[in-house]
Parts: C-alpha cells; structure tokens; sequence
C-alpha cells in the first residue's frame, strides 16, 4: 500500500491539477462575483464554488454531462444551486435561467451523520481499502492500470484485493453496527 | 473465488448499476426473500457512501490548496486583484 501512496502522489501533480488549476483561475473571479452580487462573503465563494467543481468532475468522470453544456454554464448553475440549499433562500429570489433549472445537486452530496461517523470509524481501521476502494470507483482506474500502478502481479490479484477490501470493510461495518448500533438508520 | 466473494461482486454490479434491467429485477427479488442478502446489500451501499465522501473530502483539500495557491503565488496577481477588487479587500 505505500506504492499505492507514492503513486497517487506522482499523479496528483500531473495533468488533473493543472486542469484544477486553470478552471478555478478561469472561473472563481465570475462565480466570486455573482457571489458577491448576492452580499455573499470570499470564503462563500470559495466554498461553493470548490463543491461546485467537485459535483462537476464527478458528472465528468461518469460521462453524464451533455455533450451541449458549457463547463462554466454547468459550474455557474450548480453553484446557483448550492448557494440555493446553504442559504435556504426561497428560489423566488435567485433567477434560474432554462438550463439551470434542469440541474440539480447529486442526492447524497450532503452526507447524513451516519455517513460521516461510519467513515470516521473506516478511516481509523481500514484506510488502506478505503484508499483502494476510493481510487477504483472514483478516480476510474480501470483494473489493469490499478494493478500496474499498485504493483500487484496481475489484473487477477488486484481484483481480488478489491473484493476482499470490499469483504473487510463491510464485515467490520457489520460487526460494529451489530453491537453499537452506531449506524443503524 | 468464494461465495461470499462473488455476492460482494453481484453487489457491487447492482449498486454501481451495472446489471441489465432483467438481471437487477432478478435480484432485487431475491433481497425481498433472503433477509441475509438484504442486510449485506445495505451494509454494502452504506460502505460506497463512505468512500464517496471519503474521496469527495480529498478532492475538496486538493481544491484549497489551488486556492490557496492562486492567492499567493507572485506569478498570480492578476488573479488576486480581481478577487480583491470583488470582495473590496
């Protein structure tokens, strides 16, 4: 697993952050301003504006954004949206054009207390699957590119590892909501 | 590969959506009848949840530290004069 580490470090300072980059260059300053223009603070923006670019890599990574949709009309309308939901301003009061009224904020984007106490207990007993897991369905690492950049032999042994990573956690999730009922819904 | 292993692997094809309509309707019907099943299969989903906040956290630090970049580096005062004068810092 300090492979796994190591290479994650070498690709995270190559081309996605200089994606990161030049999209948050480009587009914070307007959603600052429009921010702005709703008596909204710096750190508003800066907040909003990063859970924007989060939900809109995800939409990305899973090839759901129409082929017709700007980056910056999906980013500015999904931060419209946010600004929306922190506020709890009624929507009467911030103008939704056509496009942006057919966006919404993924479903679990705001995580229940169950969600954030369950990864708290995963991350102090089994980061290292946590980490793999995360790679695998969330950067899109397809099972051979994981097993080359991990080091495993083979395809074979990586999907392996996968599912056993999927095992252990979701036994120890088991165990522990059996006796604590700590994440029972 | 063990049983228990290809049922975290049907699992995992109906919670990512991968199954074929006919596929996942034969499996939702066998959750409704093996209670066992059930339960793994939500234990399971509640464990996709925590990987994807998990990850959405990283992604959410990786953010900062671009702006944190933007608001200091020498190369990016075009940058932060606009963002001054926004804010009238």
């Amino acid at each position: 697993m300090e492979v796994l580490e190591s290479h994650l470090k070498a690709r995270a300072s190559t081309s996605e952050e200089t994606d990161y980059l030049q999209l948050y260059e480009e587009l914070f300053p307007i959603c600052a301003q429009w921010v702005r223009s709703m008596n909204g603070s710096l750190n508003d923006a800066e907040d909003i504006f990063q859970d924007a670019l989060i939900i809109y890599f995800e939409k990305i990574n899973n090839n759901e954004l129409n082929v017709a949709t700007s980056s910056e009309a999906y980013i500015l309308g999904i931060t419209r949206h946010l600004w929306i939901r922190k506020f709890e301003k009624s929507k009467s009061t911030v103008s939704l054009n056509a496009l942006e009224k057919t966006l919404s904020i993924p479903e679990n984007f705001y995580p229940s207390i169950n969600t954030v106490r369950l990864l708290d207990f995963l991350e102090s007993t089994g980061r290292n699957c946590l980490e793999l897991l995360r790679i695998f369905y969330f950067e899109k690492f397809s099972m051979k590119e994981l097993s080359s950049r991990m080091g495993y032999r083979s395809e074979h042994s990586a999907t392996v590892q996968k599912y056993k990573c999927l095992e252990k956690l979701r036994t120890s999730i088991k165990q522990k909501s059996l006796s604590y009922e700590d994440f029972t819904e | 590969m063990r049983t228990s292993l290809n049922e975290i692997k049907e699992a995992e094809r109906f919670l990512t959506n991968k199954m074929l309509e006919e596929e996942s309707l034969v499996f939702q019907a066998r959750m409704i009848t093996d209670p066992l099943l059930r339960l793994n299969v939500s234990f399971q989903k509640r464990l996709m949840d925590a990987v994807q906040l998990y990850h959405r956290r990283k992604v959410k630090h990786n953010l900062q530290s671009v702006h944190n970049e933007l608001l200091t580096s020498s190369e990016k005062s075009g940058f932060q004069q606009l963002v001054h004068n926004i804010f009238h810092l």
